[in-house]
């Protein structure tokens, strides 16, 4: 056995589907099993369903680079990331699970004088808003990851940093796999290969989703459904500003521990940082063409490769194990969209985009709230859909990590 | 087993040099008429080429005097442009190298497209060649086809 | 012939594989497990200098290599010397992947340009892109297939045992025990099996097999011949594309008999008993159990175990789960032969190039474009501007022409200013704005004929403006002739106190009046002169064919040479349009940046016929304002920009722009502000001191010296 073979979470599902409950959620990934699980944990509500197409983690919750930080640029985005990261944190003891949650410390990394003006800009805006992150020079970040090149290969010269120290990494199945047991624990029932067809709305107000095994009735629908989002919300009647791009990602084969720290470029578009198992694990930025292709790309590993090797000789002749992508829901300011919508009863918590992993536990501890209580947690009430309309967007790119 | 040709380039490495032309954007019957019917006559006729960049968009090389019928054309003399000149034979090998599509088989003929990584315009006429790019890329250009 | 084996010389025959010279000089090459030399178990894996995850069976053995066992995950080089790696892209109608009998039946079949490769000869299929594109690593570097069709024939991997014991050395599959003996290599007393014993025995090197039936047969060596299953990875990772599979490759392949016990996935050193564990906590799914165990997810990415898998999954389930996923890539390659091919994003040069760095400047890179960022003596670029006269390298900004019959409605509805009542020769500044009403963009409108216009753009934006026009042209379908001629054109901007003395100096004597512009020779080169300013002082950007750069830029340092004539780079261009108040597209402004959130309202015209941007500018300005854009003092040195504003104790914006005017003594700044309980702070903290909201410009505000 591998010291990584999953020993403790019991699955426990449901042996058949009701034709109502209270609360639907439809999307297995880890915003919405994390709703499920703290409407069971913190408010007792447990007459829920969670519907899968696939299985519990097979969307992007499953196939992301697994980073969390709260080093962002807006202050409701530091605020909102800050709670999750510290979730994060306490997460292994609240659910007895072991999520190989490792603090490693985040490097991003300049290499023009507009990049340090973003990076010491970042520094500031984070320490006001409570989450630690400070602007370091070349000498600081090679004792911190003593492998990069400082002269970034000639061409991307490293001029300094925000460091980001709280910066970690957990196994993102575990994450999955923790909140559906607890979930499951409390009750609710999580049904895999079952999928949403469509959504029964009266007068404005949703009755309940279609799936490929018969109607289900809910007053309360939560569509946690990453790429898919815009489609099915569709079906409801509704436009969201949402576009679906596809994001990819690779690793190496499993190499003794050695980088420490998790490894950015603002202007490489380029993240490392290695797995408790031992890969390297690279990602860039999204696809510019949108699409729901899962189909990997040669030209995506070809440059993401070259890029890092730009700042991370060292990595040159390792090996490339695997590459896969998932599929993205994007909003136009590169933050989330959690809340209400015009059709009563029915809730989105989508905009994850390339960022929502790191969201799971403090997205589904609010959206929980919000279902329990009907009222919208003041953390997350400007990441609603009306702030289009209002003009209260949350524009974030320079945080995304992409563009 | 497949050949891979060696990439290495003659001794002298390329230089690039720039070019003098007209820009010629103007509606595209009046751009044919100054073209003709092929989109790149060769250098044989006699007169200029014209490298038509898009059905209204042209550079004139080799005139002193560009008219086109198009009264509200824009002719303006244009040096924003560098080539590397060459033989046929390397221009297809960096294409083989440094490029992700296949030179067509038509002579003279207009290519456009990335060249290493630099967005590039090849003139081939069936015997010498011209790499074309914009004059802030000329360096570049040079140092990744000269490596 | 000769390479190193952890130290030890061995001797290999010409044609030799590294795994089949080690076996023939009797040693395992990682010690032990079932040995396939087809490529598809992890069982010989190698470090071949110092690359680590060689398949040895694959590669052929060379004089002087140095192989190293590795034991375990071999640790991270600390620093790698890339070595070029060569990449070819070719094309062909056809390519092949496999060359066994069905590979060959195939391509003898066809017509038009084929290519074919064999793991045999060296070259590695690693993945099949859409395209159709096959990625091949050869020893002689990458080729890139790109075709119309791909046949994949990569045959049958065989099946390997699963059992106590799997792990000894001396194990080898049918096709790997004829592989050697042809090779000449004694396999010494051996044992066939053609079904899975109970287990094999022995201490590190097989001495016996523990047959179904309980009997025990002593041996030196056993060979298993326990079946085929398609090596169909490449095919299923394939799906969709243009691809047909032959031969064994595309046989359906029987489920083995269930593992009992024993490694199932030696990659991951997983257990029957693992797979136990997790299903029987609820992990039902073949993608559950993958993640839940790590099965599969090695070196051989389930080459070895995914039939296994799927028979353990059968025989707990209806049917048998298809195979998981092919994700690429199914051959291993090195990060740097990934990366041949690709070419880092190019950086522009501006015509002036050299001479920055004639001047001593350090350059940055901005825009996508080198830039100087400061010259030798900053204090001086700061005070020729403001006493004397300089010069700044202003190529880089994006430059268009339009003309034609609808380009004073194209420019109309696209801006949100006025344009048809500019007289030709008259200069505007204008905002752009995109359709939800923020800011993408500013720059200037010079008109020079009923017809025709000049614009420019700012360096970053251009590129995507000269979309923006392109693209609403054709939405409105105006009849116009754009050209942009950002990279045609140089621009120098010669501003200061003494700027129009140098101009005169130059012999241009009709200079044009400020916000107007004119076609005149500079020292005899032709220039297009605008004048306006962003520096506070007389301003002429100077717009000539990008030839004549050099010569342009010495004459006027020749001209100005006695009246302490410096240029400036980007850094004190910073401070000098700061202390008047212009902000910078992306740098000062935000995504949602309205004019009535940069304190711009006038530059939107919201009475003119509708423009783009116009009908959210309605809808938004309707809505109070929660921040904005405002001007800022205080004394003492510049703090950080990106410093936070506060107010009482509380964050309530941020500067983005702050430089310490030398002209005006005190620090001037740009900075964002929240509303806070109904009003925006006038009085906030920065950095610990006091700074207040100040009307903007600072500097000359009444505007006199720039309109001199
Ligand atoms: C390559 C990659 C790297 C990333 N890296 C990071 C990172 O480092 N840090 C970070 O914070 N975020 C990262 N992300 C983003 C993050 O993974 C996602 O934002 C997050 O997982 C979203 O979770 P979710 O539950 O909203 O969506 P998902 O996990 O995608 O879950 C949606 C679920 O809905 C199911 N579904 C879809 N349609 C239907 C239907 N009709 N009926 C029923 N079910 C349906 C899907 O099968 C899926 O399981 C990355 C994403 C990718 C792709």
């Amino acid at each position: 056995m591998n010291e990584f073979v999953e020993s403790k979470v019991r699955l426990r599902w449901p042996e058949e589907l009701r034709s109502s409950y209270d609360v639907v959620i439809v999307g297995g990934g880890g915003h919405g099993l994390a709703t499920a699980y703290y409407l069971a944990t913190r408010h007792g509500i447990t007459n829920v369903a969670v519907l899968e197409r696939g299985y519990i983690g097979s969307g992007n919750s499953g196939r992301n680079t697994t980073v969390i930080r709260a080093n962002y640029g807006v202050p409701e985005a530091v605020r909102f990331y800050q709670h999750s990261l510290e979730l994060y944190q306490r997460l292994e003891d609240e659910t007895g699970r072991w999520i190989m949650h490792k603090e490693k410390g985040l490097l991003w990394i300049a290499h023009t004088e507009m990049g340090l003006r973003a990076e010491r800009a970042r520094a500031a805006l984070n320490q006001a808003y409570g989450s630690d992150t400070v602007f370091i020079g070349p000498e600081e970040i090679k004792a911190i990851c003593p492998q990069i090149d400082l002269s970034g290969g000639g061409r991307y010269p490293v001029l300094g940093a925000s460091y980001h120290p709280r910066g970690a990494t957990a196994r993102h199945d575990r994450v999955v796999w923790s909140l559906a047991e607890g979930a499951m624990r409390g009750g609710v029932e999580v049904h895999q290969r079952t999928r949403v067809i469509g959504l029964q709305v009266d007068a404005d107000r949703i009755l309940g989703v279609e799936t490929d095994r018969g109607f289900i009735g809910a007053g309360t629908v939560l569509l946690a459904l990453g790429g898919q989002v815009s489609t099915i919300a569709a079906m409801a009647g509704l436009r969201l500003p949402i576009r679906t791009h596809p994001l990819q990602a690779f690793v190496t084969n499993h190499y003794q521990q050695g980088l420490d720290a998790i490894v950015a470029s603002t202007e490489l578009l380029f993240y490392a940082s290695q797995t408790a198992r031992g890969e390297i694990l690279i990602g860039a930025e999204i696809d510019r063409q949108p699409s729901y292709s899962y189909r990997s790309s040669y030209g995506f590993l070809s440059s993401c490769a070259g890029r890092a090797l730009v700042l991370l000789p060292f990595l040159a002749d390792l090996k490339v194990l695997r590459q896969w992508t998932g599929v993205c829901d994007m909003s136009p300011d590169y933050s989330p969209v959690m809340g209400p919508t015009d059709v009563q009863g029915l809730l989105v918590t989508t905009g994850w985009g390339t960022w929502g992993f790191k969201a799971i536990p403090a997205g589904g501890e609010a959206m929980a709230a919000l279902i329990a209580t009907g009222v919208v947690p003041s953390l997350i009430a400007p990441f609603g859909l009306d702030r289009f309309v209002n003009d209260r967007t949350l524009s974030d790119r320079g945080s995304a990590g992409t563009q | 087993m497949l050949l891979i040709p060696s990439t290495t380039l003659p001794a002298s490495a390329p230089v690039v040099e720039g070019l003098a032309g007209w820009r010629v954007v103007a509606d595209p019957a009046s751009l044919d008429e100054l073209s003709g019917t092929l989109p790149v006559p060769p250098p044989s006729a006699g007169r200029g080429v014209v490298l038509r960049f898009a059905p209204d968009d042209a550079l004139v090389l080799g005139e002193n005097e560009v008219v086109v019928t198009d009264p509200h054309a824009i002719v303006e003399p244009d040096t924003g442009w560098v080539s590397i000149q060459m033989t046929e034979e390397h221009a297809l090998d960096l294409i083989a190298t440094h490029a992700l599509w296949p030179a067509p088989p038509e002579r003279p003929v207009l290519v456009q497209g990335m060249l290493a990584g630099l967005s590039v315009k090849v003139y081939l006429d069936g015997n010498q060649s011209m790499i074309i790019t914009a004059a802030p890329f000329g360096l570049e250009l040079e140092e990744r086809l000269g490596t | 012939m000769s390479f190193t084996f952890d130290g030890r010389d061995i001797s290999f025959a010409p044609g030799d594989s590294i795994a089949v010279a080690l076996l023939r000089a009797g040693i395992h090459p990682t010690g032990g497990g079932c040995i396939c030399l087809g490529g598809d178990c992890p069982h010989c894996l190698v470090r071949v200098d110092g690359v680590a995850y060689v398949r040895s069976c694959q590669t052929t053995a060379a004089a002087g290599m140095v192989v190293e066992s590795q034991a375990g995950d071999p640790p991270l080089p600390e620093s790698t010397v890339q070595a070029p790696v060569e990449v070819r892209t070719v094309f062909a109608d056809l390519v092949i992947v496999g060359q066994g009998e069905a590979g060959r039946r195939a391509a003898a079949d066809v017509s038009g340009e084929v290519l074919s490769f064999d793991a045999g000869r060296g070259e590695e299929v690693i993945g099949i892109y859409a395209g159709p594109m096959v990625i091949v690593r050869t020893p002689a570097g990458m080729v890139h297939a790109r075709c119309q069709r791909v046949i994949v024939a990569t045959g049958a991997a065989e099946e390997q045992p699963i059992c106590p014991g799997s792990d000894l050395a001396g194990i080898f599959t049918q096709r790997a025990a004829e592989k050697l003996s042809s090779a000449g290599i004694d396999l010494g007393r051996t044992v066939q099996l053609t079904q899975h014993p109970q287990r094999f025995v022995g201490e590190g090197h097989v001495t016996g097999v523990i047959l179904e039936d309980g009997s025990r047969l002593e041996c030196d060596s056993v060979i298993v011949d326990l079946g085929l299953h398609p090596r169909d990875a490449l095919a299923r990772m394939g799906e969709g594309l243009e691809i047909e599979t032959v031969g064994e490759a595309a046989m359906p392949g029987e489920l083995p008999p269930p593992p009992l016990t024993g490694t199932v996935c030696p990659c991951s050193k997983v257990e029957v008993s693992d797979l136990d564990s997790v299903w029987d906590r609820g992990f039902q799914e073949m993608e559950l159990v993958k993640r839940a165990t790590l099965a599969g997810t090695g070196t051989c990415q389930g080459g070895v175990c995914l039939p296994h898998l799927r028979s353990y999954l059968a025989a707990r389930q209806s049917q048998a789960p298809s195979a998981f996923t092919a994700r690429p890539v199914t051959r291993q390659l090195t990060m740097s032969e990934a990366a041949a091919g690709f070419d880092l994003a190019p950086f522009r040069r501006t015509s002036l190039h050299q001479e920055h760095l004639r001047l001593g400047a350090i350059m940055d890179r901005f825009g996508g474009w080198w830039r100087p960022w400061r010259y030798p003596d900053v204090d001086a670029e700061y005070r020729a501007v403001r006493t004397a006269a300089s010069l700044g390298d202003v190529g880089t900004l994006g430059k268009m022409l339009v003309a034609g019959p609808g380009a004073v409605e194209l420019l109309e509805r696209l801006y949100p200013c006025r344009v048809e009542d500019l007289k030709p020769g008259g200069v505007r500044y204008a905002l752009l704005l995109d359709e939800r009403g923020y800011v993408i963009d500013d720059g200037l409108i010079c008109r020079l004929s009923d017809t025709r216009f000049f614009l420019t753009f700012t360096s970053g934006g251009a590129s995507f403006a000269e979309m923006w026009v392109r693209d609403w042209a054709e939405t409105f379908g105006l009849d116009v002739r754009i050209l942009d001629r950002t990279m045609s054109l140089g621009a120098i901007n010669v501003t200061g106190p003494r700027a129009k003395e140098l101009m005169n100096r130059l012999g241009v004597s009709d200079l044009p009046g400020y916000l107007a512009h004119t076609q005149a020779d500079v020292a005899g080169i032709p220039c297009r002169i605008i004048r306006l300013s962003f520096t506070g002082e007389v301003s002429f950007e100077l717009h000539h064919p990008v030839d004549r750069s050099v010569e342009l830029w010495r004459a006027l340092e020749a001209a100005g040479s006695d009246i302490d004539l410096y240029p400036h780079g980007l850094d004190a261009l910073f401070t000098l349009r700061l202390e008047k108040g212009h902000f910078i597209v992306g740098m000062d402004s935000e995504y949602d940046s309205t004019p009535r959130r940069l304190g711009l309202e006038w530059a939107a015209r919201l009475d003119k016929a509708d423009f783009v941007g116009k009908q959210a500018l309605l809808r938004t300005n309707l809505i109070p304002l929660n921040k904005r854009l405002v001007g800022w003092e205080m004394d003492g040195p510049a703090p950080v920009e990106g410093s936070i504003l506060i107010h009482g104790d509380a964050p309530v914006g941020q500067v983005t722009s702050s430089r310490f005017s030398p002209v005006l003594g005190k620090t001037v700044m740009l900075g964002w502000v929240r509303l806070e309980d109904d009003r925006f702070p006038e009085e906030v903290q920065v950095d610990g001191r006091v700074a207040r909201h100040a009307a903007h410009p600072f500097y000359d505000p009444s505007g006199e010296r720039a309109r001199g």
